[in-house]
């Protein structure tokens, strides 16, 4: 989506090592804010009036540096305007709103909103389609990149390595609309791939695509199919910095290629691999939206319809647009999602001692 | 260093013999990999080349018997598909160009200037990508139509242009750039300008074009916001098009396969030919190791 999704999960990861970096360094002083250090320790109370010519000072200071300004100007106000915002806007969860009366001028409804998603038929199968979804995909999914990591690390030969990546991580550039298309087509129950397998065995073509227990199997698996690679890449990267003299010792130690995976290796990547669990998790009920809507048909929706898709059609397809119906669900999702974070971290510290914050 | 290397190879002699035969079963099950790799952009591409009214007979084929390229045809006359194309271009390159810069001036202010309250303001913008999309849409959707941006290029890209994590990006990188030289150009009276435009540029370049080749695919691969914001077939992306494709011929999937294959083409290529680019620009800031 708009996210890169290597890039949206790993900062924080890169955050906390960053972090502990800056504390150790001195950071170099850039001469453009002298004054800024000596201001601070004179200036205590932020809320204390200056007087004229403190005031002068910040003009000053505020003249020298326009250029940060004019730097900071045009990406700050795009996240204000484009991603702040909108937050404001989902007060209209708490409102009926409606467009002739605007964001402020719909009346507040309290948490009527949030009371007919819970009294709604669609409240039972939407969470229970959206948890199995997001965890059956968290669990299948994440040990994967880790495993493929640790055997790709155990090839030396340079060529056959760089070029399993290479093919393993491909699929995740592929859009979305494509991959499903391509499932569409590949399990055809006329012209799909496995139906040309069926016969060739003698048996039925299945309908994959169009039976309903199947089609959790096939979301997860052929997202396995298309991100495992690019997922692994991290794994790799924190593999490749793991000091080689301990391996060396193992070796001399007489420890088996198992074995040193096993106390070397895996150890190594449980920092890294606690930090993505943490952060997957907190972001396990977003599942792929575009995916599991493209995938949805009337013979799936008893277990395709998730929060994100119903999100969708209530808000933006139906022939009656209910904003502030639809915005009260996300906002109940987003919710969840904070929840299930902050437990996930607590629970990753405890047992492991690592954690995101 | 030979120390080292005479320390080294013992083992490493002792691990390689043994394990010839653990080495050639890694082998077959990466051959196998691949194949489930490959096959199905294969089945993709040889499924659009098959001649029309024979996707159903030939299916069975794994290696086709005629090819032809009459569904391409089909594919352009039938369906604006060469509008939809030059749509997902220009739409493309704007975001991406316009995402570019703003990350750049962004993550440069970040990195190299010290401020009050800079890591309060850093958190914040982190804290933004943290926000689901989903959460914002129908609020963000309302504030399009407002603007009067519903069904125009400009209100597919840019709200999505800043991206927290795009800035975030090039601010690790900035990082790595040595202060020395900023310094250096100041005394030597170079103005703000000119160090950006001719100190940090240049020496950011490699973070600059990996983050426009991953804007570029992201953008390309959109689905979701392009189809709110647009209803008009002659607007639409190349995603936004296959899916209506896929939508119009549930049974008919030559056009899709052949729509889908015109559109990951370029991703592909792009992807090969930029490869190193991509994994060094993650590597270095992706990872935040080195």
């Amino acid at each position: 989506m708009l996210y890169f999704r290597l890039l949206l999960v790993r900062p924080v990861a890169v955050l906390v090592q960053f972090k502990k970096r800056e504390t150790m360094q001195v950071e170099p002083t850039s001469d453009i804010t002298p004054a800024s250090d000596a201001l601070e320790v004179r200036l205590p109370h932020r809320l204390r009036l200056l007087n004229q010519e403190e005031r002068a000072k910040l003009w000053l200071r505020i003249r020298r540096n326009w250029q940060l300004y004019v730097l900071l100007f045009l990406p700050l106000l795009w996240l204000v305007v484009f991603r702040y915002a909108p937050m404001y806007g989902a007060q209209i969860a708490f409102r009926d709103y409606s467009p002739a009366f605007g964001i402020e001028g719909s009346p507040w409804v309290g948490f009527a909103n949030f009371e007919r998603f819970f009294n709604s038929f669609y409240f039972k199968p939407v969470i229970i389609n959206t948890l199995v979804l997001s965890f059956y995909s968290l669990i299948a999914g994440f040990p994967i990149p880790i495993i493929l990591a640790l055997s790709l690390n155990q090839v030396k030969t340079r060529l056959f390595r760089n070029s399993v990546q290479m093919i393993t991580y491909a699929p995740h550039f592929i859009s979305t609309v494509v991959i499903v298309g391509m499932l569409f087509q590949f399990l055809h129950p006329r012209v799909g791939f496995t139906a040309s397998l069926a016969n060739l065995f003698g048996m039925a073509p299945p309908n994959a695509m169009g039976d309903p227990g199947a089609f959790r199997h096939i979301f997860v698996w052929s997202g396995i199919w298309q991100e495992m690679g690019f997922n692994a890449i991290i794994f790799l990267a924190v593999l490749s910095t793991i000091d080689p003299a301990l391996h060396e010792a193992a070796v001399v130690d007489g420890a088996s290629r198992l074995q040193r995976i096993r106390y070397i290796d895996i150890p190594g990547l449980m920092p890294t691999a606690m930090v993505l669990l943490v952060l997957t998790t907190g972001r396990v009920l977003e599942i792929a939206f575009e995916k599991v809507y493209l995938m949805q048909s009337p013979l799936n929706l008893s277990v395709a319809e998730v929060i994100n898709t119903y999100v969708y059609k209530v808000g933006l397809l139906s022939p009656v647009l209910d904003f502030s119906y639809s915005t009260a669900i996300g906002l109940l999702k987003g919710f969840v999602g904070l929840l299930l974070l902050i437990a996930v971290n607590h629970a990753a510290r405890r047992m492991t001692g690592n954690s995101v914050w | 260093m030979t120390a080292k290397t005479q320390y080294v190879n013992p083992g490493k002699l002792g691990a390689r013999r043994q394990s010839r035969l653990t080495k050639w079963l890694m082998f077959a099950l990466f051959v196998c990999l691949a194949i489930v790799f490959i096959f199905p952009l294969y089945w993709m591409v040889i499924s659009s080349l098959r001649p029309e009214g024979r996707i159903f007979v030939d299916a069975m084929e794994v290696i086709p018997s005629a090819l032809s390229l009459d569904t391409y045809r089909r594919l352009f006359e039938e369906e604006p598909y060469g509008v939809w194309f030059v749509n997902s271009i220009t739409q493309t390159g704007g975001y991406a160009l316009m995402g570019v810069f703003l990350c750049t001036t962004g993550g440069y202010a970040l990195a190299k200037f010290r401020f009050r309250y800079r890591n309060l303001l850093f958190v914040l913008i982190l804290v933004s990508q943290m926000i689901p999309f989903h959460l914002l849409i129908v609020s963000l959707f309302l504030m399009i139509i407002q603007m009067g941006m519903a069904e125009t290029y400009q209100g597919a890209i840019v709200p999505l242009a800043a991206s927290p994590i795009g800035i975030f990006f090039m601010r690790q990188y900035m990082l790595a750039i040595d202060d020395e030289m900023l310094n250096a150009a100041r005394v030597d009276g170079a103005s703000e300008y000119q160090i950006f435009w001719h100190v940090v540029l240049p020496n950011a370049r490699p973070a600059i074009a990996t983050l426009l080749i991953l804007f570029c695919i992201d953008y390309w691969n959109n689905l979701l916001w392009p189809l709110i914001v647009f209803r008009n077939p002659d607007n639409f992306p190349l995603a936004v098009g296959i899916k209506r494709l896929i939508d119009q011929y549930r049974q008919q999937y030559d056009l899709t396969m052949a729509g889908s294959t015109l559109a990951t083409v370029p991703v592909i290529i792009l992807f090969f030919f930029l490869r190193r680019q991509i994994m060094q620009g993650l590597a270095t800031t992706g990872t935040g190791i080195k």
